[in-house]
């Protein structure tokens, strides 16, 4: 029977063939008391050896293997075992404590870890891996216990794990793993980055995956355009699958080369701009650079996810930067934290809520914490000195909300004038529109900010009062329901009648099938995953925005979703036949 | 015995900041002499020889180190350590 999981795609791909699941297997770690110390720290002592001839084995394939800037994850890796710090710990604890090796070990790679992640500092927090994958290493060999190592892979294979460690990662080799499944991992990741440099189709974040199977598998299928795994997929959906992985390769290499040179625009000349959503710095890819019209969504709460103290005004100040300054002159859009209380927990008062999707989160947070707001904005105004910045309010579902957080943002700028510190006095402030209210006051929201980006995630949940991660409830999150459609149009309108302009960066703005209607509105400007810029890049020049606009009014009559989808689907077999569609 | 001691504040100019690479870079070059050398940022201080100790002062770009050295070598110690912070760590 087949089996269907979805995770979050990170670098695109379609494979199939066998599959093997990576387990380093979960050690336990035994803790008991030792009678001879000395005995004790010699047992460690070889464990160590064996590990630093493992790591110089490691080093040295790598470097042949990968070159140079691969390899510097073990040299680091190597150091970290000559730390001295670790060892004289080690061993005034086995002989004042009289414990074993590992479970020591264990307690001193958790502690630093943790210390590591008080700092707040998300580059560096990533690198606690780099400790727990080293002292990992020496307790496996204290147990003798192996890692299974994947140099040992004979046969390409599509590779499922939990997670992979970076000494893991760092010797992922293209011509064996034909694309990487993880349940843990996000775009941002280690994997994640490595994966697109390589080219390996790659999906993280895919639930339940990992302790549901073990071995190899003999059937399995990557679509990581979708972020889909099919695990036995039928023959119906190999057939699909070798379809799309023909128009894939067909077109996506030509779509990158071609596309630089060609603008972005319809086959009768309309301008659109294809832009990037992206959640940290180092998204910034060949895409976003050179494929993009700039930056349409920059989700800022990454920056205080997991932390200990909100981070600081010169930290958030420097990010934001650093993102203007490279796309500079292209526009850079940041969106104020969309995040409720809940995730911010460690360092606000926060209360729990009963339903935290309808409680104080995004500028309902920011207007209720107005210092945490104001650092925010501090930082945004001072960076937009820089580029091409423009500032974007999120849950926005008034007209006196609206004010309310420009009336802050006033205050922010008054201050800033006051202690003579530099910033850009006007850049332009757009509102988020993803709440039904929102929508029907946007004729009054468009006469106050200078434009509009419509979120559909959030506006799909909220107008269909569905949870889409209710499974039970799920099918009924449905983007083609004449409902979300009309809204759409609505807000296009009152940004036309107001003279602003207006984006949308939900997910509706990345699935081709909806391309032509999205443009056919009105809408010239779709902010996308910069994995999807170049498909839809390339449907766009295909489109004819007469024809569409008349196609997206027949669009528009339609009274339920499935006459919708059956249209959509009618008009993408036969007017676009080479597109592929990701739903 | 020769006990010098020399201070410097040494600033973090690499985008990065003070992550694995440049922790091991600081190591293998303060391993050469034989002075103590320890960074303190944050209230925390921290010997410049341990890339686990450097790695948990977590200083990032633009943060402002304090660097003591301690010994016949201090002075060479700090400002090769200086050379090494002001060339970003060979990064950006």
């Amino acid at each position: 029977m087949e089996k269907v999981y979805h995770g979050i795609p990170v670098s695109p791909g379609i494979v199939w063939g066998e599959a093997l699941v990576y387990d380093p297997g979960v050690i336990n770690i035994p803790r008991f008391k030792i009678k001879n110390p000395k005995e004790e720290y010699k047992r460690v002592q070889s464990a160590i050896d064996i590990t630093k001839e493992e790591l110089v084995l490691l080093y040295k394939k790598t470097l042949e293997n990968f070159g140079k800037k691969q390899a510097g994850i073990f040299d680091v890796h190597l150091m970290l075992l000559e730390d001295e710090t670790i060892f004289v710990e080690l061993k005034r604890r086995i002989y004042e404590e009289l414990l074993n090796a590992e479970s020591i070990l264990y307690d001193i790679a958790q502690r630093y870890a943790k210390d590591i992640k008080l700092t707040g500092n998300a580059f560096i927090e990533e690198r606690t891996a780099d400790i727990i994958d080293v002292i990992d290493r020496i307790i496996r060999n204290l147990l003798e216990q192996k890692r299974p190592d994947l140099d040992n892979i004979k046969k390409p294979c599509i590779l499922l794990s939990l997670d992979l460690p970076p000494s893991e990662t760092a010797r992922l080799h293209p011509d064996k793993i034909r694309a990487i499944v993880l349940e843990r991992g996000s775009t941002t990741s280690h994997v994640a980055i490595l994966a697109r440099s390589l080219k390996i189709p790659t999906i993280v974040g895919v639930a339940n995956l990992f302790n549901s199977y073990t071995g190899i598998i003999k059937g399995a299928a990557v679509d990581s355009i979708s972020g889909t795994l099919y695990i036995n997929p039928s023959s119906d959906t190999i057939i699909k699958l070798r379809q799309k992985k023909i128009q894939l390769s067909r077109r996506l290499h030509q779509y990158e080369k071609r596309i630089i040179s060609y603008p972005s625009q319809t086959q009768d000349g309309r301008r659109i701009s294809v832009l990037a959503n992206i959640e940290l710095p180092n998204e910034v890819d060949d895409n976003v650079k050179h494929l993009s019209a700039g930056v349409g969504l920059y989700r800022t709460e990454y920056l205080f996810l997991n932390k200990h103290t909100p981070p600081t005004e010169e930290e958030q100040y420097n990010e934001y930067l650093y993102v203007a300054k490279t796309l500079n002159p292209l526009p850079v859009t940041l969106r104020t934290i969309d995040i409720g209380g809940d995730k911010l927990a460690s360092y606000t008062n926060f209360i729990k809520e009963q339903n935290p999707q309808l409680g104080c989160r995004a500028v309902r947070f920011c207007l209720a914490h107005k210092d945490f707001f104001k650092t925010q904005l501090r930082a945004m105004l001072r960076a937009a000195t820089n580029g091409n910045i423009k500032i974007m309010f999120p849950m926005i579902s008034s007209v006196d909300e609206l004010r309310d957080v420009k009336k802050i943002m006033e205050e922010v700028k008054e201050d800033l004038s006051q202690q003579k510190v530099s910033f850009n006095k006007n850049p332009e402030i757009g509102t988020m529109i993803e709440i039904p209210s929102a929508v029907l006051i946007s004729e009054e929201l468009a006469r106050e900010c200078d434009f509009f980006s419509i979120g559909t995630n959030d506006l799909l949940q909220y107008s269909l009062a569905v949870d889409r991660n209710n499974e039970n409830i799920a099918h009924l999150y449905e983007p083609a329901h004449p409902a979300i459609l009309r809204m759409l149009k609505m807000t296009v309108l009152s940004a036309k009648n107001a003279n602003i302009p207006c984006s949308i960066c939900g997910e509706m703005a990345s699935d081709p099938l909806f391309t032509e209607f999205l443009i056919g509105l009105g809408l010239n400007s779709l902010s996308m995953s910069s994995v999807s810029i170049p498909q839809i890049r390339a449907l766009i020049t295909k489109i004819n925005y007469a024809e569409a606009s008349e196609f997206s009014e027949r669009l528009l009559k339609c009274s339920s979703s499935k006459e919708v989808r059956s249209m959509l689907n009618e008009r993408i077999r036969t007017k676009y036949k080479n597109i592929i569609s990701i739903a | 015995m020769n006990n010098n001691r020399t201070e410097k504040i040494i600033k973090v100019v690499n985008s990065l900041g003070v992550h694995a690479r440049p922790a091991a870079m600081i190591v293998r070059a303060m391993q050469k002499y034989d002075a103590h050398v320890y960074l303190i940022y944050n209230g925390n201080r921290r010997n410049a020889k341990s890339v686990l100790q450097i790695l948990s002062l977590g200083a990032p770009k633009d943060s402002e180190i304090l660097a003591i050295a301690e010994g016949k070598d201090a002075h060479s110690a700090l400002q090769e350590l200086e050379d090494i912070f002001e060339s970003g760590f060979g990064e950006e």
